[in-house]
């Protein structure tokens, strides 16, 4: 019992709750232009920065490189971020996966890029975290790779359900036999 | 997105309705209490209405109807959760089952009841599937029917779920996930589905959902009921056709019977009863608003602590939603030394947060115990007085949902016309919200209706208390001051979190 509640403890102090992350603006898309593809781009105010993110291209394949590109200032005093930020990624199609990290990176005039690759297609989410001012900051992405179609919620639905109904048939049909 | 809280002058006038409430309800205390017997008035009397309510109560195909439109919605709900885009303002899956169905069952409870049990596609789903038929009685059912054990015939499991649930919600944002969202409804499908196989009737609505319970404990203040059209006729019933079935409809699902049915916590509204009384002896009936919370409903502790946390809870979602609960996070986090976003820290507050109303419920009970000086135990009080906190929790429930309801149904059109937001990322179809606050004019109509809604939970909630102060026979007027003035002061809360900024959640 003791071990379980350690467990509990521990397992709630580890994960993460998203409940009060910073909350951005909802993505604008962005057309493509000679210089670059088309890209996703999200943008909001929180405490005492301002932070813009993009993502190219805006509907990225498997295994097709993808560039983030972060910009991180303050308002007021028009001054960028110079501190490290760190990225991450994250599947959005199991409920119990865990957060890939990517890259940190420190910038320059505040601001940050990474490329890298997805290797399955899927719904995953972007984040950038950083501190400043000792507040911690945290932006997401939605990102979709390709035309996913996740089948194992269904898969699992249909398992349960044809378990349960099997395994209450068989008890019922050997109850006569036991009477 | 923050939008504002009510504005200061829809405040005071409320405060000042607040304190002429109280002031009367106490100078009405020397008054005796008078309960005017009133003809019950029959819904199938009506003009218009009366056509559909005959409808309803002998045939099936209009519930089944329904049924058949709630089940399709809620696949396509799973289908856009898990398939859709996971932009929760984008997607049919968190914005209608979070925003416009949440929102519209608690909206819809005064003038409904518990109508929308009568066609949940959890229940629906799992019955046609357990049961291998759409409608009627069916002996031979793919169930155990297993009587359920004694720990398990209380509300306390759905109490404990509906907790649960808010954790998860309040705590991991599941409303903005549609993933999470669909799994969830998934997840609450296969629940109904396991009790249904294993246990007899219908359990899970019964003990478990808490959904269901929640909107039982709430249609106890509804303007409707199914009740018999002639208490004789079901006194002399020998057969008892809605207990027990028949070859027309099944028995009823939560084991009520129509002679001694006085409350409509468990009533799913069916309309098993109404289909299988040979007499025609079941119909929908008019009531006063709450007129069974105040009168018939019968005390017990599972409910009463229902409703206790009912009232916690509800408060404690607007908590949430306000600037200063990130202030009380940061706080807790510094004191464990750890991130403010931990869930560890969630759980902490969210436990200090709903605390207090249980406290200081209990607290007011025990000092009017002390004031009776004993002539009515704790526990009678405890059990008795906590149908007064229903409409105060019902009323700031409803105030708090109509404004998300008002202020987050600028998504509705765009995802109605695109349940999987399989084109929101396109450049044609890129909203910005900020551009899309509701107006001035619109914000002070919510404000209004939000004091009025909060005006009128009050004034309930003490005529509540004054019918049964009367039942315990409590004539000394001290011994109700307490639970007035806790009436009062938590309205005073309740009101004071409306006036503040809230995030919205999509």
């Amino acid at each position: 019992m003791l071990r379980l509640t350690l467990f509990l403890l521990l397992w709630c102090y580890g994960f993460s709750a998203s409940a009060h992350h910073f909350n951005p603006d909802n993505p604008t898309y962005l057309t493509a232009t000679q210089d670059r593809p088309d890209g996703i781009r999200v943008q909001a105010h929180a405490g005492e920065l301002s932070l813009r993110m993009v993502t190219y291209p805006a509907h990225p394949e498997a295994n097709q490189p993808i560039r983030v590109e972060l910009q991180v200032w303050n308002p007021t005093t028009k001054a960028p971020y110079e501190g490290a930020i760190e990225l991450s990624i994250e599947t959005q199609r199991t409920p119990f996966s865990d957060s890939l990290p990517l890259a940190t990176k420190r910038g320059a005039e505040g601001q940050f890029s990474h490329q890298f690759k997805l290797q399955q297609d899927g719904f995953y989410l972007l984040t950038a975290e950083f501190e400043y001012h000792d507040e911690p900051y945290r932006i997401d992405l939605p990102l979709r790779s390709g035309t996913p179609f996740p089948l194992w919620p269904v898969i699992f639905t249909v398992g349960f359900v044809v378990l349960v109904l099997g395994g209450v048939a068989l008890i019922k049909r050997r109850r006569p036999l036991q009477s | 997105m923050i939008h504002p809280g009510i504005p200061m002058t829809f405040v005071w006038i409320a405060l000042g309705l607040f304190f002429g409430l109280l002031v009367w309800s106490l100078v009405r205390e020397q008054s005796k209490a008078k309960q005017p017997a009133r003809k019950p008035l029959l819904l199938r009397n009506l003009p218009l209405l009366g056509a559909i309510i005959k409808r309803i109560d002998h045939r099936r195909e209009l519930l089944l109807s329904l049924k058949l439109i709630s089940v399709a919605l809620f696949l396509l709900i799973i289908a856009a959760g898990l398939w859709g885009t996971p932009l929760g303002a984008r997607n049919m899956a968190t914005t209608v089952t979070w925003t416009l169905w949440w929102s519209l069952v608690i909206l819809t409870i005064p003038l409904v009841g518990t109508a929308w049990c009568a066609v949940c596609p959890w229940d629906t789903l799992a019955g046609w599937l357990v049961r291998f038929r759409l409608w009627g009685n069916k002996t031979d059912t793919g169930s155990l029917n297993l009587t359920p054990p004694r720990w398990l015939r209380t509300v306390w499991p759905a109490a404990i779920l509906f907790i649960a649930l808010s954790w998860l919600e309040l705590g991991t944002e599941l409303i903005t996930s549609p993933l999470a969202t669909a799994l969830l409804a998934l997840g609450m499908l296969l629940l109904a589905l396991l009790f249904l196989a294993l246990f007899e009737r219908k359990t899970f609505c019964r003990y478990v959902c808490p959904v269901g319970r929640t909107i039982g404990c709430y249609s106890q203040l509804a303007a409707i009921e199914l009740r018999p059209i002639q208490q004789a006729t079901c006194s002399q019933c020998e057969t008892l056709d809605c207990y027990h079935g028949n070859a027309q409809a099944e028995p009823c699902p939560t084991q009520l019977t129509m002679g001694r049915f006085a409350q409509n916590t468990y009533c799913l509204s069916c309309g098993a009863c109404s289909v299988g009384c040979p007499k025609q002896n079941v119909s929908w009936h008019l009531r006063p608003l709450a007129k069974e919370a105040a009168i018939s409903a019968r005390p017990h502790g599972d409910e009463a602590w229902f409703m206790l946390i009912l009232l916690s809870l509800t408060s404690f979602h607007g908590i949430t939603m306000i600037t200063q609960w990130d202030t009380g996070l940061k706080q807790i986090a510094q004191l464990f030394n750890t991130a403010p976003d931990s869930l560890w820290v969630f759980s902490i507050a969210m436990l200090l947060g709903i605390l207090p109303p249980l406290i200081l419920y209990s607290g007011t009970i025990k000092v009017t115990a002390i004031v009776t000086k004993q002539t009515t135990s704790f526990r009678q009080l405890f059990n008795g007085l906590a149908f007064s906190l229903l409409p105060i929790a019902f009323t700031y429930h409803l105030a708090h949902n109509l404004g998300h309801l008002i202020q987050e149904s600028i998504n509705f059109l765009p995802v109605l016309a695109d349940p999987f937001g399989s084109t929101a990322l396109e450049p044609e179809n890129v909203w910005n919200l900020m551009d899309h606050s509701i107006s001035l004019q619109t914000g002070l109509i919510v404000a209004g209706i939000q004091t009025a809604l909060l005006v009128i939970g009050l004034a309930l909630g003490l005529h509540i208390l004054r019918s049964r102060f009367a039942s315990m026979d409590m004539e000394q007027l001290v011994s109700r001051v307490p639970m007035k003035l806790l009436l009062t002061v938590y309205s005073g809360f309740n009101l004071w979190l409306l006036t503040q900024p809230m995030t919205m959640r999509m």
